[in-house]
């Protein structure tokens, strides 16, 4: 078994915690998980990708085009990473635009965007998790709606509804932790696939 | 005893919660990119287990101070980054002549591709240059074993070992399993033994040929140790040097290569003679699969050639040179050295996508500081150059700022500036711009030669109140020690006087205005009177304080723009490029509530005064910067 995932965001999104929730849940369960970080030397700002590989291997590094899932915290970003994708994997992306700090710079459309989004692997799952987050009171919650939305697709090895929680519990903040990770398991049903 | 227990651990971590495991009694570090959480991890077992461990000012106080404690008995633990050996490679090599009364492992966190370093040097080198013999990890599962074998080579010889890990190793994160150690502790105590540390010309001598035969028994071990090994079978031999053991394996997987053997060497140095001699002397053809240098290559040509035994070695005909290792790499270069086609097309997007270099987090006192800085040097009329340094502030690289015209090495802003003042003419302004933590590891003794030799140069302390760029360690101007209880607090103000700067004088960076004229008169100083002067630009990181409001549930400030009153100059997010403001696509400027952290800095900044807080600052809040 080898399951390979991607997440990709800016810097302070909360990105790596995203995929440290995960790989604590999945250690839970007997799995080995392994997750690795590639940033450069600022804390904030930058462009973050986690590579995650579940299952029989030794290396923690996702091979181009191999990657079962992409979660993307960041529109730019998640475009940017697209050739990690595998021919069918799926796409669960925030709807989202950070301005990289960089004068005069020029971002594309939304629209342009998401059409790449659609071009390349299987399903999309693009929803307004940051706006949901805002919802709830603090755009730090993002990464936990993200992980209840990821949860429910019931795609990823072992990361059962309940370890989840279990792990959510654990956390600082505990109550509007389980709050946001509730209102993006529920999310997907709502929003379906694109 | 407590049953093992199953953790989730950053590779550092792992190396922290396995030295606990070892009997670590004595661990120091600085703080560096990708080593720190090692010795972060410590501090936070250290009143468990009860060991001691702190920040010191630099990698070689560091080295020496955990080189102290291992000659006196103590197992101990030095981390840094591959360049933090650079700084302490003095007393580094000459630990090898002494050896050591317990374990000194000394960790050194490589960069590969050099996520956050100026190089990516191979300090396996140091390991062969120094005597010191060298382990590092095969796998990620193999962490605890390789850090407990580190502690028992180094007592079993009282020879210092080198442990290597990279940012791959040292950044992924990996199930562990945690055993509760038994902890004996014996009290140490020094036995003064000036014939073997105090290496007068005399002693050094013998000690060379002493520390010469300790290394041929570290060798002998390294051909017989159960970290070095062969396995599979086959008329091919892929030789690995530890961490590149784990992409092999899943490289020749997917390769479906099944008549080629691997000798795995997690102790490459020193280099395991006899082994090699036994893998190779029946194989077709040999690939040392390694990371950076061709290091065990060379070793294994070289040992071949010796021991007549002709057969084609290859390295780094196939496998980069260049930077870290990575799966796709590996499976390219085994497949070409084995004959295969290995093609891989990648789709790319179509649209341009705009790059995100990290930037100064919003809020960040050193984009204040930048702004009025560079005002107040082009309003001089004076061509600057600007001598920067090793910390966040080494950002200010990148484009609105541009204010980084060299970064070398840790002080090696005031160091370089000490060359530039005295050769350029009159009509330029050399400015040093140096971080606080930066300041007290290598800048005094450039600040002292500045003064001495009467260099005029504008030096900025960005004095944050921490080592920011590794993650907000406190170092000796914070006033706290590792754990965060109350020490002294050295005053960066203090030591400049007392270094004998006659112009010092401390501002506050979200005051824009009031900087700029700081910045200006301080210009105007070193013009005239051709010496040195110091500004030290003073003001807490804020992504700190922030995450201290948010855990103790202080309302952080936010502000806004009267939208009305913006002429979209673009000032604020072309110039200033505050993350949090962005504008709309008429050109007016927005801000991101979202990203927003109340610093107020951009209220100086706007001609029209746009911008006003929606929620003002608490006392709460004020009460956390200091």
């Amino acid at each position: 078994m080898e399951y390979n995932i991607i997440f990709a965001g800016v810097g302070g999104q909360g990105i790596i915690t995203l995929g440290k929730l995960i790989g604590a849940a999945l250690t839970r369960q007997n799995v080995n998980v392994l997750m690795a970080e590639t940033h450069g030397l600022s804390q904030r700002g930058g462009s973050v990708i986690v590579h995650m590989r579940i299952g029989d291997v030794k290396s923690p590094l996702v091979p181009m085009g191999e990657a079962d899932l992409l979660v993307g915290l960041e529109l730019i970003e998640a475009v940017r990473n697209l050739g990690f994708l595998s021919d069918s994997g799926v796409k669960v992306v925030n709807d989202y635009i950070i301005r990289p700090s960089v004068p005069n710079v020029k971002i594309p459309s939304r629209s342009d965007l998401v059409d790449e989004l659609h071009r390349t692997g299987g399903p999309t799952y693009l929803a307004r998790f940051t706006e949901l987050a805002l919802e709830l009171g603090n755009a730090i919650y993002t990464n936990v709606i993200v992980l209840g939305a990821i949860t429910s697709l019931g795609i990823v090895p072992k990361l059962t509804y309940e370890t989840v929680v279990d792990i959510v519990k654990g956390l600082r903040d505990s109550e509007n932790n389980l709050m946001a990770f509730e209102r993006g398991y529920k999310l997907l049903k709502e929003v379906g696939v694109e | 005893m407590e049953a093992e227990k199953i953790l989730y651990l950053l590779g550092n971590e792992a190396i922290a919660y396995s030295s606990v495991e070892a009997g670590l009694g004595f661990a120091s570090a600085y703080p560096g990119t990708p080593s720190t959480e090692i010795v972060e991890t410590l501090a936070k077992l250290s009143k468990k287990y009860g060991f001691y461990v702190e920040w010191s000012v630099n990698e070689k106080v560091a080295l020496e101070a955990a080189y102290g404690a291992a000659v006196a008995g103590v197992k101990s633990l030095v981390a840094m980054k591959h360049v933090g050996v650079n700084v302490a490679a003095d007393p580094l090599t000459t630990s090898a002549y002494t050896g050591v009364n317990n374990s000194f492992v000394i960790v050194s966190a490589d960069d590969p591709s050099m996520w956050s370093s100026q190089n990516e040097q191979d300090n396996r080198y140091y390991g062969l240059r120094s005597y010191i013999p060298v382990l590092e990890s095969p796998t990620p599962y193999h962490i605890k074993d390789i850090v407990l074998e580190a502690f028992r080579v180094s007592e079993r010889f009282g020879h210092p070992v080198l442990l290597r890990t990279t940012t791959r190793l040292s950044h992924l994160r990996v199930p562990y399993s945690f055993r509760e150690p038994v902890r004996e502790v014996s009290p140490p105590e020094i036995v003064r033994d000036p014939a073997r540390f105090s290496v007068i010309p005399a002693h050094a001598r013998r000690l060379r040929g002493d520390m010469l035969r300790r290394w041929s028994r570290i060798e002998d071990y390294f051909s017989s140790a159960w970290f070095n090994w062969v396995e599979g079978e086959g008329d091919k031999l892929v030789i690995t040097s530890g961490f590149s053991y784990s992409y092999v394996v899943d490289a020749l997987n997917r390769l479906g290569l099944e008549d080629v053997k691997i000798l795995s060497l997690s102790g490459m140095i020193p280099i395991p003679r006899k082994l090699i001699i036994e893998a190779a002397k029946d194989v077709k053809k040999v690939l040392v699969v390694e990371e950076l240098e061709p290091i065990v290559e060379t070793h294994v040509k070289s040992i071949l050639f010796d021991e007549g035994i002709n057969v084609e070695v290859a390295g780094k005909d196939y496998i980069p040179l260049v930077g870290e290792l990575t799966l796709d790499s590996v499976v390219k270069g085994i497949g070409a050295w084995a004959g295969l086609e290995v093609e891989k097309s990648i789709s790319q997007p179509k649209i341009d996508l705009p790059v995100r270099p990290p930037a100064f987090c919003p809020g960040c006192p050193h984009r204040g500081t930048f702004f009025s800085l560079r005002k107040a040097v082009n309003r001089s009329g004076l061509k600057p150059i600007y001598s920067g340094d090793i910390g966040c502030y080494s950002l200010a690289v990148l484009p609105p700022f541009q204010m980084q015209d060299t970064i070398v090495d840790m002080g090696s802003s005031i160091g370089l500036a000490n060359g530039f003042s005295h050769v350029l003419p009159e009509d330029h302004i050399v400015v040093a711009t140096i971080g606080d933590s930066t300041f007290f590891h290598s800048g005094i003794p450039a600040l002292l030669n500045a003064v001495y030799n009467k260099a005029p140069m504008l030096v900025v302390i960005l004095d944050n109140r921490v080592t920011a760029m590794t993650g907000a360690q406190p170092h000796p101007g914070s006033g706290y020690n590792i754990n965060w209880e109350k020490s002294v607090e050295v005053d960066i103000k203090k030591i400049v006087e007392a270094l004998g700067i006659e112009y010092v004088i401390e501002l506050d960076p979200f005051k824009i205005r009031d900087s700029e004229k700081i910045f200006k008169d301080a210009v105007e100083y070193v013009k005239r009177a051709r010496k040195p002067a110091v500004v030290i630009a003073k003001r807490a990181c804020t992504l700190l304080i922030v995450a201290w409001a948010r855990r103790r549930g202080i309302e952080i400030p936010i502000y806004t723009v009267e939208t009305e009153k913006c002429i979209k100059c673009g000032i604020c997010y072309n110039n200033f490029t505050c993350p949090a403001i962005y504008p709309d696509d008429k050109g007016i400027a927005h801000i991101d509530p979202a990203l927003c952290v109340g610093c107020g800095e951009c209220v100086d900044v706007c001609p029209t005064k746009a911008f006003k807080p929606v929620k003002e600052w608490s006392e709460e809040f004020k009460s956390l910067w200091w």
